[in-house]
């Protein structure tokens, strides 16, 4: 490698370090937010009126045979020309947390299944309200069984925020397709950005799992569904 | 079968080959010792039974006989035929050979049955002798019946094991042993698995088997059928053979510490 | 054009690309499962150097965007001499991408097969053909269908990435509508989500009916009948 080699591999540095910003930083925001929308699913797909559950259930069938692409359209063009402007980072954060939001809904009412029947009775002997053993007793178990399919969709949603580079979100895909357009050095840049997504997502994942294993009670066979990209839990 | 020989008979030909002998076979896994270095004659015809706590070493002993686990030192010989010897100076046959013979000569039963769960009764009976003896299907089909019908179960042969009790599963899993005619059969602790209304079922199918002179190695907790159905009982303790003889002998009057200790915690906890 | 007429235009428009976007799909299958039947066999079986490398691929593709990877396959593998078609670069994308996922399908059946059946086979003296053939295999595969299925929708919602590369599949060919027309952004939109709806939703409903149908029979959610 000579010098000018080295120049000109400094010179992504800004634009790269920018991108890579948006994309580690994006993932949290919008699994966060998937994730609160995922538990208001769960517990309305819980709901004992049929009235509550049927549209649940719905739009989670509709919302996640429907591309992410698709989603990020949606929320992008769609809602801009019914008059919705929404910026490009807002639109994409909520088309993937929409389609998220769907996933996590099925696999955290899965968790709540997996609950014991018996500790509504203990909330409800205990005197606490129906929201409160949600708070209190369900959910912190139901979210700790399926802490283990969480970090595969936060894996997903990691790799999915690359999408939001095609609405102009300057994330790390963004910017590496600016640079290979000025320089038309594509080889080169793809695959330093190709490691840097490979590095990130393992440090994620690790760090992922090492929470997971601290917050994790006992969790009988919920690995199994981390294998599913998609994992389809049953609603039927 | 040539193998019956009630005891004190005058021995015929060839009844001098043992069924099964093992010559100083030795296993560890790690540092531990769990087999040291065995020596062990089966006679045909004979109900052998063992006893021991649980780690030493009575499973073990199956599973390197039928060739699940690799010994590390010694030799066995089943039916006069070498089927493995690791003593310095000898030679071994070969893998292939060595589990011909083991095809031929033995079959085992397990605690946990294994089934096939996508078979049923029937098929699970039949699998051996077509996918592996190459029978013709009908022959195998109608040995198979024959065999569920010897261990009670004709009528639940169209069943699939999830369908199935586990003393029924486990009376399945010994038509399925004995659809290949083995000269020995072993059982690991068949009934350890099984409710105690369940176990009598089981037993009742080995006692008839051993009334029919089938060789048995018999690795239980079972007393009762150690007394009663077992022609030698041998007590294992940390790999080694601490005690054998007639089961009644064994049982009412050990010779070894470590027998009457073990004897006295599993006959008082019965 | 009025509101119907305008859809009926759109749909007209995108119909062709609609088969393309099927196409693609099927053909990405087969693809796929080469992929993933090749990236397996290393990782059940421990092979010194070869194994950790199929670890890392599927490693790899789990953390690592498929858009990215289309645009190596698409934009960087020609300054190495390596050109494809957009068409080719996708199916090729697609298949190295969910092959991996399929890997993950695969291994996980292989290692439910419990270990007892395994010994319960060698002590029957099964060779590993039939071992393979009568026990592994009609075991390993019931586990791994309604994931294999799965992967199928997978790859079909996946199609839509080749847009980027100007495959004029059914999502790419609404651009080309609009540009053509200067009109039908949303009925276009409507469109490709109903055919993503119509063909998703009962295919999903099959997926988890086939994880119910292929358990075997007494074992798992079906409660078992002793008799």
């Amino acid at each position: 490698m000579n010098e000018q080699d080295l120049q000109r591999l400094l010179g992504y540095v800004p634009d790269l370090a920018g991108g890579l910003f948006y994309t580690i930083v994006l993932t949290p925001i919008a699994m966060a937010s998937a994730t609160i929308l995922g538990v208001l699913f769960a517990i309305g797909l819980n709901a004992p009126r049929r009235i509550i559950r049927t549209p649940i259930q719905w739009f989670i069938e509709v919302a996640r045979s429907i591309p992410e692409l698709v989603h990020v359209f949606i929320w992008y063009e769609a809602f801009a020309i019914m008059g919705l402007v929404l910026p490009a980072i807002a639109a994409g954060i909520g088309a993937l947390t929409v389609v998220f939001g769907a996933f996590l809904g099925e696999v955290i009412r899965a968790g709540v299944l997996a609950v014991e029947p018996t500790q509504w009775e203990s909330g409800q002997v205990l005197g606490m309200s129906r929201w409160t053993i949600w708070r209190r007793v369900i959910l912190p178990q139901a979210l700790r069984t399926v802490l283990p399919v969480w970090s595969s969709y936060y894996i997903s949603m990691y790799k999915a925020t690359a999408l939001l580079g095609l609405i102009t979100v300057p994330d790390l895909l963004f910017r590496a397709r600016g640079l290979a357009s000025q320089n038309f050095r594509h080889f080169e840049i793809y695959t330093i950005v190709l490691v840097l997504y490979f590095i990130v997502g393992k440090a994620s994942l690790a760090i992922i799992r090492r929470y997971e294993r601290r917050l994790r009670v006992d969790v009988p066979k919920s690995e199994e569904l981390t294998l599913l990209r998609h994992p389809l839990a049953d609603h039927t | 079968m040539t193998s019956m020989t009630p005891a004190g008979a005058s021995p015929g030909p060839g009844d001098d080959i043992p069924a099964v002998e093992l010559i100083g076979v030795s296993k560890r896994f790690g540092s531990n010792m769990v087999l040291d270095s065995v020596d062990l004659r089966v006679r045909k015809g004979e109900i052998l039974v063992v006893i021991g706590p649980s780690g030493s070493g009575k499973t073990t002993l199956l599973r390197c006989l039928i060739g699940l686990v690799p010994l590390d030192d010694g030799r066995i010989e089943i039916d006069g035929e070498c089927v493995v010897d690791l003593r310095r100076g000898h030679p071994t046959p070969s893998a292939r050979t060595a589990e011909a013979i083991r095809r031929r000569k033995l079959g085992m039963v397990f605690q946990s049955f294994n089934l096939f769960p996508h078979r049923t009764a029937l098929e699970n009976v039949m699998e051996g002798p077509v996918y592996v003896r190459h029978a013709p299907r009908d022959q195998a089909r109608a040995d198979a019946e024959r065999l569920l019908a010897q261990v009670g179960l004709a009528e639940r042969r169209h069943h699939y094991p999830a369908q199935l009790s586990g003393g029924q599963q486990q009376r399945v899993a010994i038509a399925r042993a004995l659809a290949m005619k083995p000269e020995v059969i072993l059982f690991d602790e068949v009934t350890s698995a099984l409710d105690p209304e369940l176990t009598g079922e089981v037993l009742a199918v080995m006692e008839e088997l051993a009334e029919q002179g089938q060789t048995m190695i018999v690795v239980t907790h079972e007393m009762g059928f150690a007394r009663e159905v077992g022609d030698r009982l041998l007590f294992m303790d940390q790999g080694r053979i601490i005690e054998q003889g007639d089961p009644r002998t064994v049982l009412d009057a050990p010779q070894q510490d470590r027998t009457r200790k073990f004897l006295s915690k599993v006959l008082h906890t019965h | 054009m009025d509101g119907l007429e305008r859809f009926l235009d759109v749909a007209h428009f995108m119909a062709p690309a609609a088969v393309t976007t099927l196409l693609v799909a099927l053909v990405s299958f087969p693809g796929a499962l080469t992929v993933a039947a090749i990236v397996t066999v290393p990782r059940i079986h421990r092979i010194p150097v070869i194994s950790w490398l199929a670890d890392q691929y599927v490693d790899f593709v789990r953390t690592t965007p498929l858009l990215l990877h289309l645009f190596f396959v698409y934009f960087a593998l020609p300054f190495v001499g390596i050109r494809v078609e957009p068409i080719t670069a996708g199916v090729l994308t697609l298949s190295l991408h969910v092959g991996a996922y399929q890997s993950e399908v695969l291994k996980a059946a292989y290692h439910a097969v419990p270990r007892g059946l395994v010994e319960a086979a060698d002590v029957l003296g099964m060779s590993r053909l039939v071992r393979l053939r009568r026990v592994m295999l009609p075991l390993a595969l019931r586990v791994a269908l309604p994931g294999l299925a799965n992967s199928m929708i997978e790859i079909l919602m996946d199609t839509v990435i080749l847009s980027v590369v100007a495959v004029v599949e059914i999502f790419y060919s609404r651009t080309l509508y609009f540009y053509q027309f200067f009109a039908g952004r949303i009925e276009s939109l409507i469109l490709v989500c109903l055919f993503f709806v119509i063909i998703g939703v009962p295919a999903g409903r099959l997926v988890r009916r086939l994880e119910r149908r292929f358990t075997i029979p007494g074992s798992g959610s079906e409660p078992a009948r002793i008799l």
